[in-house]
């Protein structure tokens, strides 16, 4: 498709490096030499995922394509990229930064969702955010009660955070705006997988998006970037 | 006349500057720290653009050089102090039988560059394997007949401690790009069955008969030319499997090889800011020598009567150290006369 | 090659802030044992404290809370160890990362602090920024001497891989005490407790977690990590060792994922370094707590046969 250079937004990156409270640095200096896509885990299993091209557009302020991407959603967090980066660009933390920015937009709230529960049921209320719940009915078998495993081990059965600590977290969490903006995204339920029949299970692979999480509107993502990923695509090309 | 040149340095610049001084009525002393003449130039098989013998081009011009009266040659020596000014430098000279003091009327500058040892790209696994070498390894390497046999495949990397604020310099190299190519080349005719492939970022073939010599890489001898810098190399049993992007497609690609050259950067000589304290003069942020102005007074130091030619003040092709030399050559008659 | 001018800042004091990790503490508690326990053999004494919550990276990074919500949390944790006056060991390379990066940052940055503080006043803290993270790897490196000497099980025979984590090296590749590339100070320490190192190609490699991926976009994740595991496998290591207990559960559980998907057979046992020098220090094999391990647990049992129980 044509693009019309006159729609990117050339104050975008000005105006993004303050948001970002200085944890970006330097995204010009990207010489585009794709030194971060040559290692990336990511792009190494999904071929439309490319860490070059989102630098690329960030500078240039393509910014409707990188937000409404889903290769935004798709970086591994490894800093790889950084480690090698001969301008020591720290894309991670670009990513970071883009998603807040791109949820700003009404885009991945579905998969912030997915991931609330941890703040909510495990670190709001025991300060612990993995917590020692198992979905996984083979885990379950073979492991059994892990406090029992911990006793053995000369631990207490459990690992409790004490109620002041919880009451500090909680309140900082009220103070930041945190505990707001999970009632925002509250609301939906998103399915249970252990209750789900095969039958459900099918259809969850084709399952529509939400069109709105909790009292988001949220917009559909797109693969800006390329052919869609999996090992079934990269095989079929 | 009455006034001797004193020439550091007996690379390809020096060598052609002293020649120009002597071969115009000076009298000169041309000092190298190693024990031959010749610098960087003699460790190479072969020149670029033009694929011709670089070992008896050089041989042919030391032996001008040695035969031309007038001329000096002081091996295994470096220059320990200076003082004076323009016209009238005494400078001490430190070889291994003893320490002598010289007048001479003007100083040439020409420490040549050192090969950057690519000892902090660990992602190369340089060091590490001893299929990863740099160029000059290469050089050698074909100069001894070494260059992997039968189906092998041979990856050349661009930009190793160029362009690269991280670990190297921000600098281009300059001429990396091109003795890549000749050593894709050289790859090909020792071994027409050998595969190999350059991983870019730019191109960079600046003068004549540049582009066309890197052309004739990928348009003749079938040299693949991917753009991306390599990301990774990793030792998988007897193989290096090379991991990069190809950028122009957007996807990333995997080489298996057998070898994997580096194209390290040209950084500035060994100890040229102690040489710089020495002459008085500036260098760059580098360490290269600073010029007094860039375009148009290229070899004068910021210091009078101190001349600068060939790589100490940039990273530059045979072609324009021997033109620097000759430069060189003649500000510093126009001082001793 | 290690930077021993880094190690050389690391002290060895008397005692250490011992920061506990979510799923070390409730998938893995082997290593939360073997860490403390095998820190006080090696003379540093473990404080613990149960005010310490999560360090708020997983919230962080799945963009549940913003920055200005982690930052007080952060300066919280390390408070709690500034109290007593001691610094901080983490077991987990994105403890390490998440400390370190905030704490860095609001050391830097008089306002985020000012107003960080402003938080932690009202509930009686205060954030001084005097606490140094370390990484229980980087202890033990900088212990080594004293490992040596106390090793009770040496691991004669006994054929490991690495698995360094990107955390700690890639993301923090100028404050780690390694190369960000080719590492080895895990292997130096296999090498002193008697074992043998298996080197295998993807040794760099990310684990396959993703942070949020294995969550978000699975197919990517079980992808990435098997590929690892492939190579693992073709390196045939009695046991496979990492420094961060998510990667450890990330390889660890999805090798019995791929297992039932697909019909393979990944068998490599995984353990946390901490595991690995609580086991060479003699610790009682109850406080391995390998009866959380997921994979691989035959070929542990064997190793346990040879190295003693």
């Amino acid at each position: 498709m044509l693009e019309q250079v006159k729609d990117w937004d050339d104050d975008f990156y000005e105006t993004f490096k303050p948001i970002a409270m200085g944890f970006v640095n330097e995204a010009e200096k990207c010489l585009q030499c794709g030194k971060c896509t040559g290692q990336c885990p990511a792009a190494a299993v999904t071929p439309s995922y490319n860490p070059r091209k989102i630098i690329r557009d960030l500078v240039y302020g393509n910014v409707k394509r990188v937000l409404s991407s889903v290769e935004l959603w798709q970086c591994f967090f490894c800093s790889g990229c950084y480690s090698v980066c001969p301008m020591d660009i720290n894309f991670p933390f670009f990513v970071f930064m883009f998603r807040l920015a791109a949820m700003n937009e009404g885009y991945g709230w579905e998969d912030v969702k997915q991931l609330e529960g941890y703040a909510e049921k495990s670190y709001l209320k025991d300060g612990i955010t993995v917590s020692t719940f198992e979905r996984n009915p083979f885990v379950m078998d073979n492991i059994g009660d892990i406090s029992k495993i911990r006793v053995e081990a000369g631990l207490p059965p459990e690992r409790t955070v004490s109620p002041r600590g919880i009451a500090e977290i909680n309140m900082i969490s009220d103070l930041s705006g945190m505990t707001a903006f999970m009632k925002q995204i509250g609301g939906v339920e998103l399915l249970d997988c252990t209750t789900c029949t095969d039958e459900q299970a099918k259809r969850c692979k084709t399952k529509p998006m939400p069109s709105k999480v909790g009292k988001i509107k949220t917009h559909h993502r797109y693969y800006n970037y390329g052919e869609p990923g999996g090992k079934k695509n990269a095989e079929a090309r | 006349m009455s006034k001797k040149t004193l020439v550091i340095g007996g690379g390809i610049a020096g060598i052609t500057a002293a020649q120009k001084i002597a071969q115009n009525g000076g009298e000169v002393i041309l000092i190298e720290k190693e024990g031959e003449l010749g610098g960087n130039f003699a460790k190479l098989a072969y020149t670029f653009p033009v694929l011709a013998d670089a070992k008896m081009i050089v041989t042919r011009e030391i032996q001008t050089a040695k035969a031309t009266s007038g001329i000096e040659i002081l091996p295994q020596t470096e220059l320990r102090g200076v003082s004076g000014s323009a016209g009238d430098f005494t400078v001490e000279l430190n070889s291994p039988s003893g320490t002598r003091s010289e007048h001479v009327g003007a100083i040439i500058v020409a420490a040549g560059f050192h090969y950057m040892e690519p000892t902090a790209y660990t992602e190369y696994s340089y060091g590490r394997s001893p299929k990863v070498v740099t160029s000059l390894e290469f050089e050698k390497m074909a100069a001894e007949n070494r260059l992997p046999k039968g189906n092998a495949r041979v990856v050349f990397v661009h930009c190793v401690g160029s362009r690269d604020k991280a670990k190297g310099y921000r600098y281009c190299s300059k001429i990396c790009c091109s003795y890549s190519a000749k050593h894709a080349i050289m790859m090909k005719k020792a071994n027409p069955d050998s595969k190999a492939y350059v991983f870019y970022i730019d191109i960079r073939a600046l003068g004549k008969g540049y582009e066309e010599f890197i052309r004739d890489a990928m348009e003749v001898y079938n040299v693949r030319y991917i753009r991306g810098r390599v990301a990774k190399v990793i030792e998988s049993g007897s193989k290096l499997i090379v991991r990069a992007e190809d950028s122009l497609i957007g996807n990333p690609v995997e080489v298996e090889a057998d070898l994997v050259v580096l194209a390290s950067a040209m950084e500035p000589p060994e100890g040229s800011r102690d040489l710089a304290g020495i002459l008085g003069i500036a260098t760059d942020e580098y360490g290269f020598f600073q010029e007094a102005e860039v375009n148009v007074r290229p070899c004068h130091s910021s210091k009078s009567g101190i001349f600068l030619a060939g790589s100490c003040t940039q990273p530059m092709e045979i072609a324009s150290a021997v033109a620097m030399g000759g430069l060189a050559a003649s500000e510093a008659l126009t001082l001793i006369r | 090659m290690p930077r021993l001018d880094k190690v050389a800042q690391i002290p060895k004091p008397e005692q250490i802030f011992f920061f506990k990790s979510c799923v070390a503490s409730n998938k893995y508690p082997g290593i939360e044992a073997c860490g403390t326990e095998s820190l006080r053999i090696l003379g540093v004494e473990p404080v613990e404290s149960d005010e310490q919550t999560c360090c708020g990276g997983f919230v962080t990074f799945a963009n549940v809370a913003a920055p200005t919500a982690s930052m007080p949390a952060v300066a919280r944790n390390l408070s709690l160890a500034e109290e007593k006056n001691l610094d901080t060991c983490v077991v987990c390379n994105g403890c390490w990362t998440f400390l370190n990066e905030f704490g860095h940052f609001m050391n830097n940055n008089a306002e985020v602090k000012g107003s960080v503080n402003m938080m932690l006043n009202m509930m009686g803290r205060e954030y001084k920024g005097t606490s140094h993270v370390f990484h229980i790897a980087e202890m033990y490196y900088r212990l080594k001497d004293d490992i040596s000497k106390h090793v009770l099980r040496p691991l004669k025979g006994v054929k490991i891989a690495t698995h360094y984590g990107c955390h700690y090296l890639g993301g923090g590749k100028y404050s780690a005490i390694d190369d960000a590339q080719m590492p080895t100070y895990m292997e130096e320490l296999i090498d002193l407790m008697g074992g043998t190192v298996v080197p295998y190609a993807a040794n760099r490699e990310c684990c396959g977690t993703g942070f949020t991926q294995i969550i978000n976009g699975k197919d990517l994740s079980l992808d990435h990590t098997q590929r690892k595991l492939d190579s693992v496998q073709e390196a045939d290591p009695d046991m496979l060792i990492v420094q961060c207990p998510y990667c450890h559960s990330q390889l660890d559980r999805v090798q019995q994922q791929l297992n039932f998907r697909q019909g393979v057979n990944y068998q490599t046992p995984v353990l946390h370094i901490a595991q690995l020098v609580g086991m060479a220090l003699g610790l009682p094999v109850s406080q391995l707590a390998f009866a959380a391990h997921v994979s691989g647990r035959e070929r542990l049992e064997n190793v346990l046969d040879r190295v003693g129980r």
